[in-house]
């Protein structure tokens, strides 16, 4: 992400940034709780 | 607000249960020193990924990142810090790899500064990295007392002593084992708490458009980019969390612990790309805090439960007391072990071929001491600000000649050493936290430049490469990196032969 594509950070990419962050952090949450049960 | 007594049952049952865990899957499997401090080749890459979130991500994700984003600069300060919080994690993987290539058997950095640079350097790391991890651990304790103070009125004491003393059950009975699987329950309950706690406020308060046109009329500069003092703050803190996270001894058991190279590989990078996110989210909140009016009385370092406050009913609070507890446990059990192996791991070198006994007694009763100051501290209520600001500086100045170790057999000690000090001396010039104590030393009040957290922080790390640069073109320590390890022995079985690894 650039600092020239978020210069005019508009409603649009501010939304991105929030939803994407959350299901950003949902995917790693499956992914380590994928890695850890085939840990096991 | 909640009332004090139920915000209280909500912690003592989340600490009880993580008791719980720590003690029963430590259980029969912590029989020695060795196993008390590390766990080596244990870990696969998701129980890596988990441990190092937990142990990194503590409380003051909830703070900081918010405060930044309402006070510091919005948004280019909330991505500073959340890049900033991912680059050390992420260079963890080569230089873990290479820590783990040259001393295969070690337990702790001080280890590696002692065998690779001498006396000198070696207390000159133990002093920072200690010093570092124990305001981290009070700035965590704070943080926790501090938060349930304002979301239900607990006193600081009642807070510190029951996290703390819960905390310091298990970490003294079931060492880094009951860390690490503690931690790996509490990531995944943490990260699915923050994504779906944050959805939530997200769509009470109005929905991402309502929030940032609230952003942009209150004041437009917080989600621009480009703001001068918010790109400041955000590079000032990348440095500052380098230098600080790659002494973070805590850290460097975790690579020890992963079961190879490519777990640490995967574990390392799932935690740095995790981080981001987290941090973003929690940023996020702060300028929402801002853009909602809600930090104009000057509480911006309190706007991620300022908004929480508004966007949900009361009794959503204990979801963020679970929150907020899970997050000062993960990482204090961590601070606990790390802080106490590091001295644990040199007591047996320093005693000369201690026995089991002594080296057992040494490691537990300093997890116990340590906890007691922590616990102590947090209970005051201080601002640990300048403190955590003056340890972070102490790391960006010796972080570079003391990684260089790894790589260069030419840097000498000495030559560590006065890279070291050359890079803190440029750093406490410009540091803004202790000027006024620099300025009342005679003569020196009038030659010290205008002061800046950039400069200092910046100025440290650089100028101390530099030097170590220039040093290793000169040096001749001819050091040799693949005996290196040879020095580091297993503590479980302590050697009588001249301590030569097994």
């Amino acid at each position: 992400m650039s600092l020239v594509a978020l210069a005019a950070l508009g409603p649009t990419a501010f939304a991105a940034l929030a939803w994407g962050s959350i299901c950003l952090v949902l995917a790693v949450f499956a992914a380590v709780c994928w890695l850890v049960l085939s840990e096991r | 607000m909640v009332s004090a007594t139920v915000a209280l049952a909500a912690t003592a049952v989340t600490v009880l249960v993580f008791t719980g865990v720590g003690l029963l899957v430590s259980r029969g499997r912590v029989d020695s020193v060795e196993s008390f401090i590390s766990a080596r080749d244990s870990a696969g890459s998701g129980t890596l990924a988990a441990t190092v979130i937990a142990s990194m991500m503590g409380v003051w994700i909830l703070f900081s990142p918010a405060e930044a984003g309402a006070a510091f600069g919005g948004l280019p300060a909330v991505l500073g810090y959340a890049i900033g919080s991912a680059v050390p994690l992420a260079l963890f993987i080569p230089v873990g790899a290479r820590i783990r290539e040259v001393m295969p058997a070690g337990h702790s950095l001080t280890e590696f500064a002692y065998a690779r640079f001498g006396t000198g350097m070696y207390v000159f790391v133990l002093a920072v990295s200690v010093f570092y991890m124990f305001v981290f651990l009070a700035a965590e304790m704070t943080g926790i007392a501090g938060a349930l103070a304002f979301v239900a009125g607990v006193p600081h004491w009642q807070t510190s002593l029951l996290v703390g003393g819960f905390v310091l059950l298990y970490t003294t009975y079931g060492g880094l084992l009951a860390s690490i699987v503690t931690d790996t329950v509490q990531t995944l309950v943490i990260l699915p708490l923050l994504a779906v706690g944050f959805a939530g406020a997200l769509l009470s308060l109005g929905g991402a458009g309502d929030l940032h046109a609230a952003a942009v009329s209150t004041d437009p500069v917080l989600l621009d980019p480009a703001f001068g003092p918010g790109l400041e703050f955000g590079l000032y803190v990348a440095f500052a969390l380098l230098g600080a996270n790659m002494l973070n001894q805590g850290v460097w058991q975790r690579v020890y612990a992963a079961d190879g190279e490519r777990s640490l590989r995967r574990g390392m990078g799932l935690a740095a790309v995790v981080v981001v996110p987290m941090l973003v989210l929690s940023g996020l909140f702060g300028i929402a805090a801002a853009g909602l009016g809600l930090t104009e009385s000057g509480s911006a370092s309190i706007a991620f439960f300022l908004v929480m406050a508004e966007a949900f009913p009361a009794w959503v609070t204990l979801a963020v007391v679970v929150l907020a507890v899970l997050l000062v446990m993960s990482s204090a059990d961590t601070m606990f072990n790390a802080i106490a192996s590091v001295v644990t791991a040199d007591l047996a070198r320093a005693l000369d071929d201690p026995d089991e006994r002594t080296l057992w007694l040494g490691g537990r009763g300093l997890t116990v001491a340590v906890a007691l100051g922590a616990i102590f501290i947090g209970a005051q209520g201080y601002s640990v600000l300048q403190l955590f600001l003056t340890a972070d500086l102490l790391a960006a100045g010796v972080f570079v000649p003391f990684l260089a170790g790894l790589y260069t057999e030419r840097l000498t000690g000495p030559g560590a050493i006065v890279a070291g000090l050359a890079g803190l001396a440029v750093g406490f010039a410009y540091f803004p936290t202790l000027r006024g104590l620099l300025a009342a030393i005679p003569g020196l009040g009038s030659v010290l430049p205008t002061p800046s957290f950039l400069v200092a922080f910046a100025g440290a790390t650089l100028v101390s490469a530099a030097l170590t640069a220039a040093a290793t073109a000169l040096g001749d320590a001819d050091a040799d990196l693949e005996t290196l390890g040879r020095d580091v022995r297993s503590l479980d079985d302590p050697v009588t032969d001249g301590g030569h690894e097994r």
